[in-house]
This record gives structure tokens, C-alpha cells and sequence, in this order.
């Protein structure tokens, strides 16, 4: 009686001396340990049951591990190493079969995986954080991707998201994204996804993003590089659920951005370093954003300037904001609240607000970020004062700010200098 | 022949190639597999298991009087129902697991092994002394700890990035979860867990960005989840808190721009801290 119906044994002491002839007939092979170098391992034999032992290695150069067929668990021991060596096809396996499962046992190193939208119902697992994986693209419904480290390549050849779900009801549980070239998790298609418990430590584009309706991001943590979102609701994104989540963006970007079609989400109890909300119809509330503050740069604030630069426009004002964000307004509004924030004293005189609708004109007020503001003067021809006229900077509010509380900005005065 | 032995490597048993585990792990060379017979093994000191990805399984029921080290990077511990291992499990591997079927009684569990996973199986699966962890990156779901002589879990310096997921805790004797790394053991994640009749503190955490969601703490001594002035960027989200004598959620001065909303407390919270989130927390006695 043996245990399994195939034992592979690329050192000659088993049935067969490679994987794909002991995939001909479906059943248990179990594959012992050594290197198998082989063009393509073929699995289209429905109800296969297939162990792989400890520190295997299995190097494809021409197809990969093509995996057709249904109800079949593949398991690799520890240490072991599934990747395709040809340049040109970088898939170390491809599943287009149903009901299948992938389990790794932890301290594994596997290449690209790609599941097409036929591949319903596919679980993958880890077994730990020692496993790393290069990236998966799953198109088929309901599938479950857990216990696993990732770490995406730039590669010509395929998408390159640490985690890529296509198809519906995906379950993204407890990863953790080493790096990625490209976005960490990215639901990008299909809707009614679960990600949870994941952390992204560092992706080149949004480290959470959906564009899949009713998400629901819970107690995930994303820190990508610099000038990327945390997290990302795009156009599709419609009742998606973001709670518990720890999000943080630096530079131009946001720790949680919801575009202008992403209606109806709730996005509660986050700590996050800012929210962009433009979707209007969102429940955005309690969410902890650290201790706000604003810093004052740019070449109207260093030194005094004086009428004849008014005159001549061109001088900034660029306000930055910490644990805080920028509303996103139309230009016009924009400028119609900074008109009202900054006013002029001239000493009796009534220069600047005379003239502020000109210097403040719609097009004047960029918000060049979620949390970087930059006004440029425009050129005011008439401006002409006969003393200093002392601008001031009243506390940043609702009007400009996506939160309720209003800041005051570290230099509040700036100095417009009579010149006889 | 008996059919294991066309399967693994060695097997350990009176029947089997080897008749103790250390003979055993002797025998085992990186990428090997070993199989253990139930029967009960006194072994007089340590067994390491110093190889390589190794996998070793034992057959329910096994018993071992000794402790068990697990030193070589990915080894796989694979442990029956009703295996009882009467020594401390020591992981200082890196890659390694311990998967058990449900029902497995352990002792101590120590854990300074990077990227390591503990599976229970299951709350019949029970460590009667302490899981102590200094290592990150490790994954411990589904098991149950019930310690009457200190903590139940103590996170130490170095355990980032821990997770802890449908599990259950309890002292008898002190604090249940206990992140006591200062602010070094960031990130970690506690999600799902009971934590039962401590008779201090149900849950405490020092390190910054914890995620604390959904979990079940009862009848604490003294505070039921509590962060220290170190704690900041916390979540705590999603989770009931009953009978805790003290205090049912406290933020200790120091600790800032942390969220707790959406819990069920048994009180107010208690906020020393600063630009802290809390909204949305039932706070009625039970």
C-alpha cells in the first residue's frame, strides 16, 4: 500500500523523474525534495492532490506551472523556490481551473501568479510572513488571498500590483506588502471585496486602492512612498467601507483620497495624515488626522515686499499644511475665500482691499495638493499706497479646509513696504 | 515496510528508524522530513531542530516530556490532536511554524524568530504558560492561553509588526495582552480575541500605530485596554469591554492622535492624552 499514487524523484527513486510526468493521472504525487528544471509542469488532471517537500526548487523557462485543472491542492514545504526563468514569460503559474488551493508552508520564495477569470473560487496561503511572493493578478470570483508577503519586480511582460483583484468577493487577509513597483493592493475590478488586517510598507503608486464598489477596507495599514495615496477610492468605488485603518501619505498625496464619483462610502475612526473627499455624498467623520498645523513660504512672506511688486504680480504665498487637508473647490471659490482671510491695513488706507479681488483673481489660489496651497499675486496695476500696508492672515477654516477646525498658521503678517 | 517510511525521511518511533527525537533530528539533513509515532518521549534535555526547512510531523497524541527548540530557519512543526508538549517551545528560527490540530496542550511558547506563524487549529488548542515574542513579522491565530503565573502574551522590544487573530487570553495572575516594548514592537494587530478574567490589565500597548478592532475583554482587574504614553497613532475600533474594575478604556498623558470610536464600554473613557479621536463609544454600564 503506498501513501501516494506518483513519487517523484528528480535524483531516479521514484515512479517518474519529473513533475509534469507525474502529473499524467490524476491522484497524490508527492514530489521529493532536489531542483527540477522543467520547459512547462502541466496540472490538468481534476482532484490531484500534489506535495511538494521541503527546499524544492521548480525552474520553468518556457510555459510555467500552467494549472487547468479543477479541485486540485497544490502544497510546497518550506524553503522551497517556484519561479520561470525565460525572459520572455514571466509567470511562474497560471491558474484557470475552479476550486483549487495553493499552500505554501511558510519560507518560500515564488515568482509571478496570475489566476484568469475562470479561476473561481481559488485560496492561496502563505503560511507566513517568511514566504514572498512577487505578485499575483486574480481575476475569478470569490477568492482568498492570506498569510503571505509580497514583493513585486518591475517586469515588461505583466502588471506588476503586489496584489491585483479582478473579479468579485475577494478576500485580502492579513498580508504584508514588502514593497511593490506599482500599487500595493489594487482592486481594480469586480466589487464586494474584504481587505483586511494588511500592511503595505512601501509601494510606488497608492498603497490601498479600489475602484471595485462596496470594498470594505478594515484595519489595514499602508504607508507608501512619497507623493502616492494611502488609500484610494476611485470613480467605481461607490459604498465601499473604510474603518480602523492606519494610512499615511507624505508629499503630493493624500492618506485617504475619495474621488468625485466615489459616492456614498464611510470612512470612519482612520487615522490617516489627511482626507481629500470630493465625492460630496460621503460620510467622512472621526477620523484622526494628528495635530494640524499650517507653515508659511514663498517669496511675499520671506522678506517684505514692496508696492511695486504688487504692481507687477508675481509674488507667492505657499501654505503647508501637517495633519490636515486642503477642500478641493473650484478656482473661483477658491479665490473668493482667500480674498476674504487675507486682509490689508495700510494705516487708514484701503489699498489691498481695493484691490484684492485683482491680486486674489480667480486662477490665483492653486491647490497644488491635498496639503500644499499656492497663491501667486497677480499683477494689480493701480495698486498705490502711501504707507505700509500690513496683509494679514486670518485663521484657516471650513471655508479652505476639509476638517471643521480651523488653524492658524505659523506667520500670519506680511509686510507690503511704502516707497516714496 | 510500514508506509511512512517510503514517505519520510526518518521516522521516529519504536517501530521506526530512530527510536527518540533527538536520534531523530540527528538523522535530519536540510529539505527533510520526519515522522513521529505517538508515544511518549523522555527525551533528558532539549530537543533542537537545528536543520533547514525540515518538516516534521506528529502522529495525535504524542507526547513529549522535554522542551523543543526550533532553530533552523522554516521549520514546520506539525503537531495531532492531542499531542502534549511538556516543555517550552522555543522558535528562533526565522520562517518557521507551528501548526497543530485542535486540541494540542502546550506549554510556553517563546518566539524571537522573524516572519514565524503559530496555528492553533483551534481554542482547544492550550498554552498554560506564556507566549512571549520579540521578533516581527509573526502570525499567531487560533489558539487559547490560560497562565496563572504572569501574562499571558508579552510583546518585548523587537516585535513589530505582530498579529494576533481569533485567539483567547487569559491571567490569572497578571495582564492578559501585554505590549511591554516600549515604543518598539510598532504595528501590531489584535483582532477578534477574547480576553477573559485578567486580574490586571485586559489589554495594555505602549507602541505606537496598534490596531486594536473587535475583540471581547471581560472582567478585568483593573483597566481593560489601556495605552501608555507611547501608544500614539493607536486605533482601537469595534471592541466591547466589560466589568473592568478601574477603568474601561484609558489613555495614559503623553499618548496622542489616537481613534477609539464605535466600542462598547463598561464607562467612560479615561483621556489623559491629547488631540485624541473618541466619538461614537457606548459608554452605559453593563
Amino acid at each position: 500500500m503506498a501513501l501516494f499514487d506518483v513519487i517523484v524523484d528528480s535524483s531516479g527513486g521514484g515512479d517518474v523523474t519529473t513533475i509534469d510526468a507525474g502529473l499524467a493521472a490524476s491522484g497524490s504525487v508527492l514530489v521529493k525534495s532536489g531542483t527540477y528544471t522543467e520547459a512547462t509542469i502541466t496540472l490538468d488532471q481534476n482532484n490531484t492532490f500534489l506535495k511538494v517537500e521541503p527546499g524544492t526548487t521548480l525552474q520553468m523557462d518556457t510555459g510555467g506551472f500552467v494549472w487547468s485543472a479543477n479541485e486540485c491542492q497544490v502544497e510546497f514545504g518550506p524553503g522551497c523556490t517556484v519561479d520561470n526563468a525565460a525572459a520572455a514569460v514571466s509567470l511562474a503559474i497560471t491558474i484557470s481551473g475552479t476550486d483549487n488551493h495553493l499552500q505554501f508552508k511558510n519560507n518560500c520564495v515564488v515568482g509571478n501568479i496570475s489566476v484568469t477569470s475562470a479561476g473561481d473560487r481559488f485560496t492561496l496561503d502563505g503560511g507566513g510572513w517568511n514566504t514572498v511572493i512577487e505578485s499575483i493578478d486574480c481575476d475569478g470570483d470569490d477568492s482568498i488571498i492570506q498569510y503571505s508577503a509580497w514583493d513585486s519586480k518591475a517586469n515588461a511582460t505583466i502588471t506588476l500590483e503586489a496584489i491585483d483583484l479582478a473579479g468579485n468577493r475577494g478576500q485580502v487577509k492579513y498580508n504584508k506588502i514588502i514593497d511593490s513597483d506599482s500599487y500595493g493592493l489594487y482592486a481594480t475590478g469586480g466589487s464586494d471585496h474584504l481587505l483586511l488586517g494588511n500592511i503595505v510598507l512601501d509601494s510606488d503608486l497608492n498603497g490601498l486602492f479600489s475602484n471595485a464598489p462596496r470594498t470594505r477596507f478594515i484595519g489595514n495599514f499602508a504607508t507608501p512612498a512619497t507623493n502616492t495615496d494611502g488609500l484610494a477610492l476611485a470613480g467605481n468605488a461607490d459604498d465601499s467601507i473604510v474603518v480602523a485603518n492606519y494610512t499615511v501619505a507624505s508629499g503630493i498625496g493624500n492618506g485617504i483620497d475619495l474621488v468625485a464619483a466615489a459616492n456614498n462610502c464611510v470612512v470612519v475612526a482612520n487615522r490617516t495624515s489627511s482626507i481629500s473627499d470630493a465625492s460630496a455624498t460621503s460620510t467622512v467623520q472621526f477620523n484622526d488626522l494628528g495635530t494640524a498645523s499650517c507653515t508659511v513660504t514663498g517669496t511675499a512672506q520671506s522678506g517684505s515686499i514692496t508696492e511695486a511688486d504688487v504692481v507687477a504680480g508675481g509674488k507667492t504665498l505657499i501654505l503647508t499644511l501637517t495633519a490636515s487637508s486642503w477642500r478641493n473647490q473650484a478656482a473661483g471659490t477658491l479665490a473668493t475665500a482667500f480674498q476674504a482671510l487675507l486682509t490689508g491695513d495700510e494705516g487708514g488706507g484701503q489699498a489691498w482691499e481695493d484691490h484684492k479681488a485683482t491680486i486674489l483673481a480667480s486662477g490665483t489660489v492653486v491647490r497644488t495638493s491635498a496639503t500644499v496651497m499656492t497663491i501667486t499675486y497677480a499683477a494689480a496695476g493701480s495698486y498705490d499706497i502711501a504707507s505700509n500696508d500690513t496683509i494679514t492672515l486670518a485663521a484657516l477654516d471650513e471655508t479652505v479646509l476639509e476638517s471643521e477646525t480651523s488653524i492658524t498658521a505659523n506667520d500670519t503678517s506680511y509686510l507690503i513696504t511704502f516707497v516714496p | 515496510m510500514p508506509v511512512t517510511q517510503a514517505i519520510y525521511d526518518v521516522v521516529v518511533g519504536a517501530a521506526g528508524n530512530q527510536t527518540t527525537l533527538t536520534a531523530g533530528e540527528a538523522a535530519l539533513s536540510a529539505s527533510s522530513t520526519m515522522y513521529v509515532k505517538a508515544e511518549t518521549y523522555s527525551e533528558g534535555g532539549t530537543v533542537t531542530f537545528s536543520e533547514n526547512n525540515v518538516e516534521i510531523y506528529m502522529e495525535p497524541g504524542t507526547v513529549v516530556d522535554d522542551a523543543i527548540t526550533l532553530s533552523g530557519d522554516g521549520v514546520y512543526l506539525h503537531l495531532g490532536v492531542g499531542c502534549d508538549i511538556q516543555g517550552t517551545i522555543t522558535v528562533s528560527g526565522d520562517g518557521c511554524s507551528l501548526i497543530c490540530q485542535n486540541g494540542v496542550d502546550l506549554d510556553a511558547i517563546t518566539v524571537t524568530g522573524a516572519g514565524c506563524r503559530l496555528d492553533g487549529g483551534g481554542l482547544d488548542t492550550l498554552l498554560s504558560s506564556a507566549l512571549t515574542i520579540t521578533s516581527t513579522d509573526g502570525m499567531y491565530t487560533n489558539f487559547k492561553i490560560v497562565n496563572a503565573s504572569g501574562t499571558a502574551v508579552s510583546i518585548g522590544v523587537g516585535g513589530a509588526r505582530s498579529n494576533f487573530i481569533n485567539s483567547s487570553f487569559t491571567s490569572t495572575n497578571t495582564r492578559a495582552f501585554f505590549n511591554n516594548s516600549g515604543n518598539s514592537a510598532v504595528d501590531i494587530l489584535l483582532i477578534g480575541c477574547n480576553i477573559l478574567d485578567a486580574t490586571f490589565d485586559g489589554i495594555s500597548n505602549s507602541a505606537p500605530r496598534a490596531r486594536i478592532i473587535g475583540n471581547y475583554s471581560v472582567s478585568a482587574g483593573r483597566w481593560g485596554i489601556h495605552f501608555s504614553g507611547t501608544a500614539d497613532d493607536s486605533i482601537v475600533y469595534g471592541n466591547v469591554v466589560e466589568d473592568a474594575t478601574t477603568a474601561t478604556l484609558i489613555l495614559d498623558t503623553g499618548a496622542s492622535d489616537i481613534v477609539a470610536v464605535g466600542n462598547r464600554l463598561d464607562g467612560a473613557v479615561s483621556d489623559s492624552g491629547t488631540s485624541n479621536t473618541i466619538a461614537l463609544n457606548d459608554e452605559t454600564a453593563f
